[in-house]
């Protein structure tokens, strides 16, 4: 691709690249400041409204405050990174519900690869199952979490179909049903765009390649792993990044699944209490900005792992830009 | 080329495949329909069928009850008209606004980016890729604290930290659309019009925007759908007005309260159906742009 954008516009090219120095009197043109003002308005506003949440849950993490107001803050000699140690269970707890978040959007993936390989298929009507399978994916998580409720209830589809009478949300006999229900929710609803992802990816592979590997003799599960796999990295690897971020911060199918319950903040034993719940349930509903700060602030440190690993190949691929 | 791979292909297959795939395709649809096939029955039964009886597909007697409960029952309605109702209203204008306002930003940025040559460039795109890839979800609910302390909470003031940030344009929006013009919007033209003189912002509004149009319907449907699902920023900032409540905070509120009692089944799936309705049926009317618009994207990730 890059390579023939570049034989497109040789002439382009090289006035990108001939980083020739513009006079002073060139500098501050009317249209370079123009230029700038426009460029900039994202950027400050990027660095309003999200510079001072983090400087301010900085400050938060080393202090208690009234009502959250930041001039109340008073040095509280670490407790809040005291009460990490006092809550490790809860937290504990919720790193095993937000893993299995993230399990839920690698599952969606692997259901996107396969269902896009069906779709991939000369067959007719591929079309239109897939604007069906895209239709769950415009539907919100809050809806389709109540439809999954209804179903998951005492007296619903579930316990029918399989002739038990089991409260999959509220078990007292085993809590991590609910865990598991809230997992089936979202790998109802995220492979949709995958699937889209994918069957335009799987178009674009070069047909020459495959016509190559049927003269070799190859079968049909060496062409799908040497060719068609490599061929789908790159997109791969977006929504493998893009699934991380969302199953790290999966929120409202765990605030509408899991509501309070007698035994835990989000359900029996706390079983549907994803770390960004936990975060909502401590700074907005409790008023402890503090502690929630802290537990963002480690949720932006896994997040950071990947997104580093995502910034340095993104730079890397804008060198050409 | 491609035909002839595919003649190939469908001579050499048996039969077997192909039903192996149709099985396949329909077997998923099936997972994916059935559960709102059982909301949509559920919420034509009433409420005394469901209690009576057990769990069955479809009503012995079809009845709106549901549907008469969510406007009647209501326990959030201001003065008299329903959350769900003031809740789609609300939702279209706290998405809207927003939207059309901060696309208007990015396509002009990103045209910017794309055909003009200044100083520092490369470093404000770097800037902007940047702050694309921070993942800062992390910080949703601390967001809070910010808001609070600069008095943008509380009653109507808690819309400001709702539309105000997404006025000034995205920064994936941004490298989406900028990606678009490099391969879709010739230099020559765009030269050729400043040769006439033409300023920036003419340019954009005389060029940009009529050509950028395929990737910016596709950015704003996303966009769009992004604003009607949004639950969390209302549930933190609007939670004390229910008169500001968008769509989706009001069908959690009502459904919320509704299981409460252990009943009313048909009125939770009442609720959830027709908040998906008007969404699914935009899609069902633009699915074509959908489709394209991760198209587009998708060959250029």
């Amino acid at each position: 691709m890059e390579l023939t954008k570049t034989a497109a516009l040789p002439e382009e090219e090289d006035a990108r690249s001939g980083r020739t120095r513009i006079p002073k009197n060139q500098f501050f043109t009317k249209q370079n400041v123009i230029c700038w003002i426009i460029v900039s308005i994202p950027l400050l506003a990027f660095l309003v409204f999200n510079g001072f949440t983090i400087v301010f849950s900085i400050m938060a993490m080393f202090g208690e405050m009234e009502y959250n107001q930041l001039d109340t803050l008073k040095w509280n000699n670490f407790a809040n990174f005291i009460r990490i140690g006092e809550d490790i269970g809860t937290i504990w707890q919720s790193i095993k519900v937000t893993l299995v978040m993230v399990l839920a959007q690698f599952t969606s993936l692997t259901i996107a690869i396969i269902m896009a390989a069906f779709l991939s298929q000369s067959v007719k009507g591929t079309r239109l199952f897939q604007t069906l399978y895209f239709i769950p994916y415009v539907c919100s998580s809050v809806a389709v979490s109540i439809m999954w409720t209804v179903i998951f209830g005492w007296n619903g589809a579930l316990n029918s179909l399989l002739g038990t009478t089991i409260d999959w949300l509220n078990n007292m006999e085993n809590p991590s049903t609910l865990t598991w229900a809230i997992f089936i929710s979202v790998i109802w609803q995220a492979p949709g765009y995958g699937i889209v992802m994918y069957c335009s990816a799987f178009k674009s592979i070069n047909p020459a390649l495959y016509e190559a590997a049927d003269l070799d003799g190859a079968n049909a599960f060496q062409k799908f792993w040497y060719i068609t796999i490599p061929g789908i990295s790159t997109i791969t690897f977006f929504l493998v990044l893009a699934g991380i971020t969302a199953g790290l911060t999966t929120f409202d199918a765990a605030r509408i699944m899991a509501p309070m319950s007698w035994d835990g903040y989000a359900g029996p034993e706390n079983a549907g209490l994803a770390l960004m719940y936990y975060i909502y349930i401590e700074g907005v509903q409790f008023g402890n900005m503090g502690y929630a700060s802290i537990l963002s602030w480690l949720l932006f440190i896994v997040m950071m792992i990947p997104s580093v690993y995502l910034i340095r190949k993104r730079i890397l691929s804008l060198e050409d830009l | 080329m491609e035909k002839t791979i595919r003649q190939v292909k469908a001579k050499k297959s048996f039969p077997v495949a192909k039903l192996v795939t149709y099985i396949a395709l329909v077997l998923y649809t099936l997972i994916l329909f059935v559960p709102f096939l059982v909301i949509f029955c559920t919420s034509f039964m009433s409420d005394y069928e469901i209690g009576a009886s057990e769990f069955h597909l479809f009503p012995y007697e079809w009845s709106a009850e549901g549907y008469e409960l969510i406007f009647t029952l209501d326990p959030n309605a201001v003065n008299g008209v329903p959350s769900l109702l003031i809740g789609f209203f609300n939702t279209m204008w706290q998405t809207l606004v927003p939207t059309v306002v901060s696309l208007f930003v990015s396509a002009l940025v990103a045209f910017v980016y794309s055909k003009f040559r200044f100083p520092g460039r490369k470093i404000f795109f770097l800037a902007n890729v940047f702050t694309m890839m921070l993942p800062l979800g992390a910080f949703g609910f601390v967001g809070y604290l910010f808001y609070v302390n600069i008095g943008w909470v509380g009653g109507a003031r808690g819309l400001l930290p709702i539309i105000i940030p997404g006025l000034f344009g995205s920064a994936g929006t941004i490298f989406f659309l900028r990606t678009y013009y490099d391969s879709a919007l010739s230099n020559e033209v765009v030269e050729a019009a400043k040769i006439d003189g033409a300023g920036t912002v003419r340019l954009f509004f005389s060029i940009a925007l009529p050509l950028g149009k395929p990737a910016i319907l596709a950015q704003f449907l996303f966009a769009f759908v992004g604003g009607y699902n949004s639950y969390s920023a209302q549930l933190m900032y609007l939670y004390n007005d229910k008169s500001l409540w968008n769509l989706q905070l009001a069908l959690s509120e009502l459904t919320g309260m509704l299981s409460e009692g252990n009943g009313y089944n048909n009125a939770k799936c009442a609720a959830a159906f027709i908040s998906m309705l008007p969404l699914i049926l935009l899609y069902i009317g633009m699915q074509k742009y959908f489709i394209e618009g991760i198209n587009i994207g998708g060959g250029k990730e």
